[in-house]
């Protein structure tokens, strides 16, 4: 395969794994207590939303990545702006996870200062993205085959104290559950927008579109069933009341040789959360790259990763704010912002195709 | 948080001597303006950290102001049910 260029089904593979990532742990939908599943299936629209508008647009510009047809289309000025606050929110979920798997790590490992952990976090993931994307997604190749198996093991080994009772009363409270479906839409399926900074460089996008949606649809499955395992098991209050309730339910569950299952899940766990880390990092500065109009994006990597590390660190997460930030305010601006984008995107791309409007003058026609 | 200042000096010098000069060589001064600000603010947060000034905004005093407008949206729909 042409250097720097994907196969459709590595693109649905990364998607894959960066919504299990660590989604998976915390069973993002919890709050619905017995109704969480639905609120999973309700959430989950918005990334089916963010994938058709992508892939739309990406197969009318076949070369140019997201974020260059949105100026496009949008004006300089306009799409500019929409542009720098999608690259603010990338950024800040970047710090997110920096400092989600810094919280564990330093659990696992008090000795270890937040600094010596995220200057390893920050720099095994910079060697990764300097590799290039193509590394990435081999990276996928190789992890979606453990995690999945991982999944089916998981989820069938505790099956056996299931209480399905524990699933009713249905929707008791429909008003709330519409209101934080917009947050659970933000985290984690918003999350796959990241795709759009390497969506152009798909070889087979027009024959195999439908594997995104496949691989997609399998991690909303994924995340389904283990969110209906942890309520069926612990049941609603306990699910909620967990940090990691997944890590509970198998916690319960020793099974001889295997009596650590929650080791392997952490192992599993931090693994897929770097992967998560690597595409943000990797996306974060392909976007400079695109914006700005540079040759590569080599340069930005130690830089960018330097301006994570610090402003990551800057973040006092003893304080309750951060819990604040991280649970509340960043899910809603991450809501309003890529659902204004990509609602954004869409119209402009369907006035383009009726032919109600033109390309910035100078860029690139399709 | 002490200990911050010396990733942010080794990782400065790995890309002054891995990136840096390359894009001096060539000229490309876009990059150069691009990787010194984002090395700048690496610097004043890490300095910032270092010294206990906490003078700089933190991602998480951005996302504050929106508070108000949370809280709203929040009585509207309910929220408070399931808290």
């Amino acid at each position: 395969m042409e250097k720097n260029k994907l196969y459709t089904s590595q693109i649905g593979k990364i998607i894959f794994i960066l919504l299990i990532s660590s989604n998976i742990v915390y069973i993002p939908a919890k709050i619905f207590r017995q109704d969480a599943w639905l609120g999973i299936l309700l959430s989950s629209l918005m990334g089916f939303y963010i994938l058709y508008v992508f892939i739309k647009t990406q197969l009318l510009f076949p070369e140019k990545p997201i974020a260059i047809v949105a100026s496009d289309l949008l004006g300089k000025i306009p799409g500019h702006i929409l542009n720098g606050f999608f690259l603010f929110i990338i950024f800040s979920i970047l710090i997110g996870y920096g400092i989600d798997v810094s919280i564990v790590l330093t659990t696992i490992n008090p000795r270890y200062s937040p600094v010596l952990l995220n200057s390893v976090i920050y720099a095994s993931c910079g060697f990764v993205v300097y590799h290039g994307i193509n590394s990435v997604a081999r990276l996928s190749n190789v992890i979606v085959w453990f995690v999945i198996i991982f999944l089916i093991f998981g989820f069938l080994l505790p099956l056996t104290q299931a209480d399905f009772s524990q699933l009713t009363p249905l929707l008791a409270e429909w008003r709330p559950l519409i209101f934080q479906s917009i947050f659970v839409s933000s985290w984690p399926f918003s999350e796959i927008v990241i795709i759009g900074a390497f969506l152009f460089l798909s070889s087979d996008l027009k024959q195999n579109k439908r594997v995104v949606y496949y691989w997609y649809s399998a991690a909303v499955l994924s995340l389904i069933a283990f969110t209906i395992l942890s309520l069926v098991i612990l049941g609603p209050e306990l699910t909620l009341l967990y940090n990691f309730p997944t890590q509970e339910v198998l916690h319960l569950n020793d099974l001889g040789a295997f009596s650590r299952l929650d080791i392997f899940f952490t192992s599993f766990w931090v693994s897929a959360s770097f992967v998560a880390i690597i595409c943000y990092y990797q996306s974060f500065t392909m976007f400079i790259q695109q914006l700005f109009s540079l040759k590569s994006n080599r340069g930005l990597i130690i830089p960018a990763g330097l301006m994570a590390f610090a402003s990551g660190l800057s973040v006092d997460i003893s304080n309750l704010a951060y819990f604040d930030w991280f649970l509340h305010y960043l899910p809603l601006v991450n809501f309003f912002i890529i659902f204004t984008y990509v609602s954004a995107l869409l119209t402009a791309v369907q006035l383009y195709s009726a032919g109600k409007l033109k390309t910035r003058p100078g860029s690139d026609s399709a | 948080m002490k200990g911050i200042m010396a990733p942010l000096f080794i990782f400065t010098f790995i890309f002054v001597v891995a990136e840096g000069r390359n894009l001096f060589k060539n000229q490309q001064w876009k990059e150069l303006v691009l990787t010194s600000v984002m090395l700048l603010i690496a610097w004043l947060y890490g300095a910032d950290i270092n010294y206990n000034l906490y003078i700089l905004p933190t991602i998480n005093d951005l996302l504050q102001g929106l508070a108000p407008f949370f809280n709203k949206m929040a009585a509207f729909f309910r929220l408070d049910v399931w808290e």
